[in-house]
């Protein structure tokens, strides 16, 4: 290994947080990994605040670089800070996280297992306020996403790219190019939809842990964010048409009723005008909350967050004909040729186990002895089929039809080669199954 | 009608179970390789029950988790690439003046697998030292005595002193059987439960009165495994979720949400109502509750018939003590047409049934208990609350700190 050259940088992008920035530099020298083959670049981006000065008489263990730029997003910082970086992994780090002293280490322990693939660490919030119902939701919609991540049963898409606390090889970043700066938000999202497609592996790895000290978002900036989704959304159809089913703005297509197409009419036309109730209805929120409403709150806010998003589809369309047409441009689809495979489950689950990992297939199509049992379509922006997602998706959707698939086939091997009714055939044959002694009822 | 309790493994049901000649009825627990699927109540003729008779019963009452668990047993879908690690445990038993009961429960506990428990016994104001020296008869078990009143004081005092991450606890009336810690320490996996409660089975039904608390409430919640996630669920619709009886928490879960109220639970004027309270604290703040059917115990029902109507009458007083209380400390006035929903939806139309004499009726004199619990139980936590001279109690700020 060459000493010169770090083997790890991390980037971190950062606005006008000078105090949290200089937390996270402190905790980043405390890490376990080796400082000297660490680097950090960090990328100050529109900072008028101490930031500069704060990095300029920073004394740091490790190496450490900063580049000042001028406002032009986090997304386009991070392209700038890769730029810079020469160690082999990239590790993007927030400027409002505060890593454990393992980060580092487990994110450079996942890539030795894994080559070429993309690391998720985890990053659970440490919210200051802690009583209010949108900190309630938010701090349960932060741990619930980390949760099904940890699960084995798990089925990666492009949405599970937090850019908080992420990793991956600096040649892999080159190759996919980068984030698309041009996104408000959504470019984790954008990128993570590119990775997906070219087929790299995401892995979701605990122990890279850092906390999220999350001091400003609060509901009306989550309502204003709203707005910048649904501009973040628009660019994001456009550049991956056949994700565009699978986004909220979907939703606001054709098939809705006429009552609520009017109300979107509307909208787009006079949006001044309902700027002004939306903001009066936000102070509803508040006397909702008061009162322990929270059934009202939740309903108001949801509907509030409705609209702002469709103040965002209104910045990028300006009216509402514009935007049909958009959908209706692409709800047919080139079809693409898939990798289809096609599995008998009599076989055993350990050989079709073998043959997923193998093939990483993107659908499935499920039998047991030549008898249909189901089929895993083709599922855009979401990874490859792995061995996990089969013992779990038998487990649930699929546990019926299977019992029933295994109770043709032995009635057929009994000899009844009419099937009337499979239900009379669960019913009298499973009585009697006999598939080994110790599996017998 | 005397009904016998058993408990049938499906792949092993004896030929002939004799011994049942003072049973008209037997309450079967039905399992499969040791998950417990469904139950049944079957009549039993000459003090005996044939397998040829009852396995297609059986079978046929549990119904498609039976098929569901064949088939997770059959292709062995249930191994996971994930290696559970369950959390270290403390059991924890909060007891006064029932030293039969406390020797019965720590026997069973003495059954479960060592995985490095800590095992200790709250002994709340006792009037005498029996249950002390019951407890000096077992080593493992750490005996504490609480001398402020009340189960919420007893179980907090537990949570308190217990030296690990979960604590789990158990009435000292029910016995917990062999899988019950694991069965409610591998739901602990997701950070965002705080609490996991299990299912609670009668152990005996001699009598009527036992009978007619295992109809009317019985503290089983059936054998589907329920998550409650307070994000979605209603605050207040905490009836099905699960008792103190069989129950885990998380330590910490003090200085998440708050630990239990001592205006409430069994020993203060207020009788019972502590567990809903806080479960509805714990959904309140957006964290999940896990109804586990796996964690089985077995209660001791009460069995004389003075013993249930004050039993109704304490779950009524409960109920509306709790309701009380987050009407008076939190502020919730969502409380206030719960009193009219559960009355004109369900009590009502149980009245009017029991009075017209239909069949099956739950007994007026029962409903009529519950009733009058119901109508004193603003009054008692009242009382409770200058009882227990709390200074206000402010509600919780939570925290995370999972």
């Amino acid at each position: 290994m060459n000493t010169d050259l770090p083997v790890v940088s991390v980037i971190i992008p950062t606005h006008n947080r000078c105090s949290s920035l200089k937390r996270l530099l402190q905790s980043l020298e405390k890490q376990t990994y080796s400082l000297e083959n660490l680097e950090i670049i960090v990328v100050a981006d529109g900072c008028d605040d101490d930031t500069l000065q704060m990095l300029d008489t920073y004394k740091a263990p490790y190496r450490m670089n900063f580049i000042a730029q001028r406002g032009q997003g986090a997304a386009a910082a991070r392209n700038k800070g890769v730029e810079f970086a020469k160690g082999s992994l990239l590790i993007f780090l927030d400027d409002d996280t505060e890593p454990s002293e393992g980060l580092v280490e487990a994110h450079r322990l996942a890539h030795d297992n894994n080559q070429n693939s993309v690391v998720i660490g985890y990053l659970p919030p440490k919210l200051n306020i802690t009583s209010s119902f949108f900190h309630n939701n938010l701090r349960a919609w932060w741990y619930e996403k980390f949760y099904r991540m940890s699960l084995p049963e798990h089925r990666f898409t492009y949405e599970d790219l937090l850019s908080g606390n992420f990793s991956l090889p600096r040649m892999l970043f080159n190759k996919i190019g980068g984030f698309n700066a041009i996104f408000p938000c959504r470019e984790d999202y954008e990128l993570g939809a590119r990775l997906i497609k070219s087929g790299i592996d995401f892995y979701f790895v605990k122990d890279a842990m850092a906390y999220h000290r999350d001091t400003v978002t609060d509901l009306d900036r989550s309502l204003v964010r709203k707005r910048e989704e649904g501009r973040g959304d628009v660019m994001f159809g456009r550049c991956h048409q056949d994700l565009i089913f699978q986004l909220n703005l979907s939703h606001f297509g054709d098939a809705i009723s006429w009552r609520r197409k009017t109300l979107l009419n509307l909208v787009f036309r006079f949006p001044g005008l309902f700027d002004g109730i939306a903001f009066g209805l936000r102070s509803l929120l508040q006397f909702f909350e008061h009162f322990r409403m929270r059934g009202h709150w939740q309903r108001l806010y949801n509907r509030l967050l409705m609209y702002w998003y469709i103040r965002g589809l209104r910045d990028e369309f300006h009216n509402y004909h514009a935007f049909l047409n958009f959908l209706e441009d692409n709800r047919i689809q080139k079809s693409t040729k898939r990798n289809k495979l096609i599995i008998d489950l009599k076989k055993g689950l350990l050989e079709a186990e073998k043959s997923l990992d193998l093939n990483r297939p993107d659908s499935l199509f499920l039998c047991w002895a030549g008898i249909p049992v189901g089929y895993l379509s083709y599922q855009p922006g979401a990874e490859r089929i792995r061995s996990p997602h089969l013992r779990y998706v038998l487990k649930t959707t699929f546990a019926y039809r299977l019992i029933q698939s295994m109770a043709i086939d032995l009635a057929y091997h009994e000899g009844e080669h009419r099937v009337d009714d499979a239900r009379d055939i669960i019913k009298v044959k499973f009585q009697g199954m006999n598939y080994g002694e110790d599996k017998a009822i | 009608m005397p009904t016998a309790v058993l408990d049938l493994e499906l792949t092993k049901i004896p030929e002939k179970i004799e011994g049942l000649n003072n049973y008209t009825h037997a309450f079967i627990l039905i399992r499969l390789k040791g998950t417990a699927l469904g139950k049944k109540v079957l009549p039993v003729y000459n003090g005996r029950l044939n397998r040829k008779e009852i396995k297609d019963q059986l079978i046929e009452a549990a119904g498609w988790p039976l098929w569901e668990h064949w088939l997770s047993d059959y292709l062995d879908l249930e191994r996971s690439l994930k290696e559970l690690v369950l959390p270290s445990a403390t059991v924890a038993v909060c007891t006064r003046d029932r030293p039969d009961d406390v020797k019965r429960c720590l026997e069973s506990l003495m059954k479960l697998p060592d995985d490095g428990q800590e095992m200790i016994i709250i002994d709340n104001c006792p009037s005498t030292d029996r249950t002390f020296h019951i407890v000096q008869e077992y080593p493992r078990v750490k005996y504490i005595r609480e001398d402020r009143p009340g189960s919420s004081a007893a179980r907090n005092r537990a949570l308190k002193e217990a030296s690990h991450e979960i604590v789990a606890f158990t009435d000292d009336d029910a016995a917990p059987e062999t899988g019950w810690l694991r069965a409610l320490l591998r739901n602990f996996d997701d950070p965002r439960v705080l609490c996991v409660t299990g299912q609670v089975m009668p152990l005996k039904l001699d009598n009527k009165a036992q009978e007619w608390f295992e109809l009317y409430i019985p503290l089983g919640r059936g054998f589907q495994k329920m998550i409650y996630d307070g994000v979605s669920h209603n605050r207040f619709n905490v009836a099905r979720i699960g008792v103190s009886a069989n129950m885990a928490l998380r330590k910490n879960i003090g200085s998440c949400i708050g630990n239990f109220d001592e205006d409430l639970g069994v020993g203060t004027p207020a009788r019972c109502g502590e567990d809903h309270e806080l479960f509805s604290r714990i959904l309140a703040a957006g964290y999940k509750i896990v109804y586990e059917p796996q964690a089985v115990n077995w209660h001791r029902h009460r069995s004389t018939w003075r013993e249930l109507r004050q039993t109704l009458f304490n779950y009524g007083i409960g109920v509306y003590a709790f309701w009380t209380r987050s009407l008076v400390v939190e502020g919730e006035l969502g409380v206030m047409k719960l009193p009219f929903m559960w009355f004109f939806y369900e009590q009502l139309p149980n009245l009017m049934k029991s009075i017209l004499k239909r069949p099956n009726s739950i007994p007026f004199d029962l409903l009529w208990m519950e009733l009058a619990g119901c109508l004193a139980g603003p009054w008692f936590y009242l009382a409770s609350r200058r009882r227990m001279k709390g200074a206000y109690r402010k509600p919780h700020q939570s925290g995370d700190v999972i």
